[in-house]
């Protein structure tokens, strides 16, 4: 074989493909460049484009020096008793039960439900946007004492459980960096371990935004702790400047994750049941479920089922809840998971099985404090 | 290993970069052992059935087309035959890999035993008799002796083909229609993996034998060029379906690389990347979406999941045939166009001359004509067109709406050609005319599509209900195609109508040099952004 290579054929082609790809790069970081304000909402495009940014240049977009030009959604999700301010502790005049709730949207959603179809049932919605199952977890076990609830739910959502090993929603959920942080659970010796973050408040967030030594002790501790962390997705570098090279990043942030969530859920099976994450959740359902008992406090796990995971976690659950007699509410009962018409277009249920799912949350309420 | 993984990416830089620094003889064995390393990639234990289908083919076509085997051919055979059964199937590549290089010291732990034994005897028996059968063979008549081998190469090709991919779906389909009669068959079943790709490969190398027994070429006495004929990692598990009179012939002489294959071969890489990432996996959402669920959809969102679908199934195999075409081009080989614009047909023949053209012409050539093609007169020729599009439904998977589908489009072509005999011939159609074929042909397509994407004969019969019967229904609540496929779908069309109306596949290289830089940038860009799509396997691996 001969070889005529390189031919100015060759090169000429490569050259003028690489100037057209530097002129498309150069046209959409002008016209889809993200809003100066992080209080502006960015369109779709902007948005789009904008997601292959790196974690940390997305965390310091949102922050700014005080709360009131930073974005809305920084105070959210903060395992301190901060972000429970306003919430109700007691039940209200006229009021018979209070269910504090700890979760993600869903979950929310759920406590307005119940607040609608029930107004003599008080909620108290201890929430954090894309919240995962350790989440979820860590609240319920921040927030013990806090308040004089009769019933206690704890949310799992099917899309988040294979997230539960990340201690960051900035590391769980690429596309939207969110800075609220979370402990991370380990199976030691029988028993669970929790590995908390450096951080659990928005003040402590702030304080490693200002300083390079904290920032860079959380960066350590993700490095070491959290499955889901990258230096080549969470680092700030000169890729974020591009619209071309933040597509690479995107799509090599989306690769990474695909074998990290496929260890804990195969959509043909559904979840691995000896996966560390689904071994993580079992032995976090029956500890929450002991300690809501313990506290004489009725314990439900409420299953949120995403569109096309069908009842799978249900299915992996329920050996483990069954055998500990532990009150659930799973949504695949009320919508099923794969048929889309039971969604809103943002992925939650329509409002009307959101009511469904409150009345039987208060009929498993109702039940077992009856008994 | 998939095309649209980093592995093969890698893999592919490596191997280009390797065959450069060596001459032909071994370029070709550097190919084969590439061939068979990227096969293997998937499972090792299918790699041997590739190697027998070789060994045979090797040995029935020289005896076909010479009478008879040198002692150093048929140890040749042997010795490949037997060297991949210890090496696919006795060795238990996994556990060696788990256990660590000290583990060859115990063979307990690597051995696969006595399944891997057993296949082992089983293949070098097979080779001992061989070679005595070899020597009977060689003293019969000559018409007698092509047929008897021609027969070998057909029984042992479909019999793996059969064993592996349709002997359970058989069985099954009696046990129903036998309990559906009042009886309850305990049925025998195999359970065996579907290996990838051995639609494709049993018949590329019956084409082989066929096109020797027919004469239309001489057998090959180098077994390491059939070998690779048959293995050729481009093409090896989702075609084209290349017909040994093309391609051996490449393999064995000398090839050329110059600057304007490597630059056709990287077009049509990224081609065929842009329409499998950014396009077939994106519109996958939806289309899963609405045939995934158990639930009842919306006129509309059948309809809008069907055509994406249609899209989607045509972007992810021309896409596969593209990347295919981008690598042999960048290795010094030509394989043939498999694509050729098919949703610009306006009858099903037409549809059939440009959709997947490696296997509807191999369908024509070894089935249709070898039944008798249209020389029996109207009502034989409707039987063979019949039973040749079954067939090539039931090709595509062992599935009753795979036969289903191969049905619909026999019907329509029989249709089409009773029709078009009772019409005068007319000069022309009009562009009306055109556009009305066009569509009428285009919703027939997008039918079978149906068919062929249903997961049940129960959906078939639910959404051809919807389909027919429930206009009203426009709600839709289906998920929406990802933006790369939204921003990519403009794209294809325009560059597709560029090639419809310039009449030539590479239309691209006839635009000015600045455009021609635009459109590769702009089909680039939508890949990367495709690159953040689940990225889903190729369909026809499962064929």
């Amino acid at each position: 074989m001969r070889s005529e290579l390189p031919r100015q054929g060759l090169v000429r082609t490569l050259g003028w493909t690489a100037l057209a790809l530097v002129a498309i790069d150069v046209v959409l970081s002008f016209a889809f460049a993200m809003p100066e304000s992080p209080r502006e909402e960015p369109g779709l495009l902007q948005r789009y484009f904008d997601n292959g940014r790196s974690t940390e240049a997305k965390l310091r977009y949102l922050t700014r020096p005080t709360d009131a030009e930073s974005a809305p959604i920084l105070p959210r999700g903060w395992l301190d008793a901060g972000s429970r301010i306003g919430e109700p502790a007691t039940r209200g005049p006229g009021e018979r039960v209070l269910v504090a709730i700890y979760g993600m949207s869903h979950a929310r959603r759920l406590g307005r439900a119940v607040q609608r179809v029930a107004p003599d049932v008080a909620v108290r919605n201890v929430t954090a946007p894309g919240a995962t199952p350790n989440w979820s977890y860590a609240a319920w076990e921040s927030d013990r004492g806090a308040h004089r609830a009769d019933a206690v739910v704890l949310s799992i959502l099917s899309l988040n459980v294979p997230m539960l090993a990340a201690t960051a929603a900035a590391t769980a959920q690429v596309d939207v960096a969110m800075p609220y942080t979370m402990p991370r659970y380990r199976l030691e010796a029988g028993g669970l371990r929790a590995v908390a973050p450096p951080f659990e408040s928005l003040a402590g967030y702030r304080a490693a935004v200002r300083e390079p030594e904290r920032w860079r002790a959380w960066r350590d501790h993700l490095q070491e702790h959290d499955p889901f962390f990258h230096p080549a997705v969470f680092d700030a570098s000169l890729l974020d400047h591009s619209t071309v090279l933040r597509a690479v990043r995107r799509g090599f942030a989306s690769r990474l994750r695909g074998p990290r969530v496929a260890e804990a859920y195969d959509p043909a099976t559904g979840f691995r049941s000896d996966s560390e994450a689904i071994q993580v959740l079992f032995a976090l359902v029956r500890r929450f479920d002991a300690q809501a008992r313990a506290d004489g406090l009725v314990p439900v796990v409420y299953l949120v089922n995403s569109l096309g995971t069908g009842d799978s976690l249900y299915r992996v659950l329920s050996p483990v809840l069954e055998a500990g007699g532990v009150p659930t509410l799973s949504s695949h009962t009320v919508v099923r998971p794969d048929d889309p018409s039971g969604y809103l277009p943002d992925s939650h249920f329509l409002d009307v099985h959101d009511d469904s799912l409150a009345r039987r949350l208060i009929e498993i309420v109702d039940r077992e404090r009856g008994s | 290993m998939s095309f649209n993984s980093v592995a093969y990416l890698v893999f592919l830089v490596l191997v280009v970069a390797a065959v450069r620094l060596l001459g032909h003889r071994g370029q070709n064995r550097l190919l084969l052992a590439a061939s068979y390393f990227f096969y293997a990639w998937w499972d090792v234990r299918f790699l041997l059935l590739i190697v027998l289908s070789s060994v045979v083919d090797f040995f029935c076509a020289l005896m076909i087309d010479r009478g008879r085997v040198t002692s150093r051919e048929r140890w040749t055979c042997g010795l490949w035959a037997v060297g991949a059964a210890c090496l696919c199937v006795a060795v238990d590549w996994s556990a060696l890999a788990q256990a660590g290089p000290l583990a060859l010291l115990d063979p307990g732990r690597w051995l696969s035993l006595p399944f891997g034994a057993a296949v082992t005897a089983a293949v070098t028996g097979s080779m001992l008799l061989g070679g005595v059968l070899a020597r009977p063979g060689e003293t019969l008549p000559e018409p007698r002796r092509r047929r008897a081998f021609a027969a070998l190469s057909l029984v042992s090709n479909l019999g793996l083909l059969g064993a592996f991919k349709y002997f359970d779906f058989f069985v099954s389909s009696a046990e129903a229609a036998a309990a559906s009669l009042g009886f309850e068959p305990s049925g025998l079943r195999l359970d065996v993996v579907l290996p990838v790709g051995i639609s494709f490969y049993t018949f590329q190398t019956l084409s082989y034998t066929l096109d020797v027994y027919r004469g239309r070429m001489r057998a090959t006495d180098r077994y390491l060029d059939l070998a690779l004929y048959v293995a050729f990692f481009p093409q090896l598990v989702a075609g084209p379906i290349e017909r040994a009179a093309h391609l051996l012939p490449e393999i064995q002489r000398p090839r050329r690389i110059d600057g304007d294959q490597v630059v056709r071969g990287l077009q049509l890489l990224l081609v065929g990347l842009f329409k499998k990432v950014a396009i077939a996996d994106g519109v996958a959402v939806t289309v899963d979406a609405v045939y995934g669920s158990g639930a009842s959809p919306s006129w509309l969102e059948l309809v809008v999941a069907t055509g994406l679908f249609a899209l989607q199934i045509y972007c992810d195999f021309s896409g596969y045939s593209d990347i295919a075409r981008g690598t042999a081009k960048l290795l010094g080989f030509d394989l043939m166009r498999n694509f050729d614009l098919p949703y610009f047909s306006r009858s099903p023949r037409e549809f059939w001359r440009r959709w997947h053209v490696s296997l509807s012409t191999w369908l024509r050539d070894y089935l249709y004509v070898s039944l008798g093609g249209n020389r029996g007169g109207r009502g034989r020729t409707l039987r063979n067109l019949m039973l040749t599009m079954l067939l090539g439904g039931l090709w595509h998977g062992a599935a009753w709406n795979f036969v289903l589908w191969g049905a619909f489009h026999g019907a329509w072509l029989c249709g089409h050609r009773l029709l078009a005999e009772r019409r005068p011939p007319s000069p022309g159609r009009g562009v009306a005319g055109e556009l009305l074929a066009w569509g009428a042909c285009m919703l027939a397509v997008g039918y079978g599509w149906l068919l062929f994407r249903a997961e049940s004969l129960a959906q078939i019969a639910s959404f051809s209900g919807i389909l027919f019967g429930d206009f009203g229904d426009l709600s839709f609540d289906a998920r929406l195609p990802r933006f790369p496929a939204v921003a990519g779908i403009p794209l294809l069309v325009a560059l597709e109508v560029l090639e419809w109306t310039r009449g030539e596949a590479r239309a691209i290289d006839r635009l000015a040099a600045p455009l021609r830089g635009l459109v590769h940038a702009s089909l680039l860009f939508v890949l990367v952004l495709g690159t953040s799509n689940d990225p889903a396997e190729f369909i026809y691996f499962a064929f």
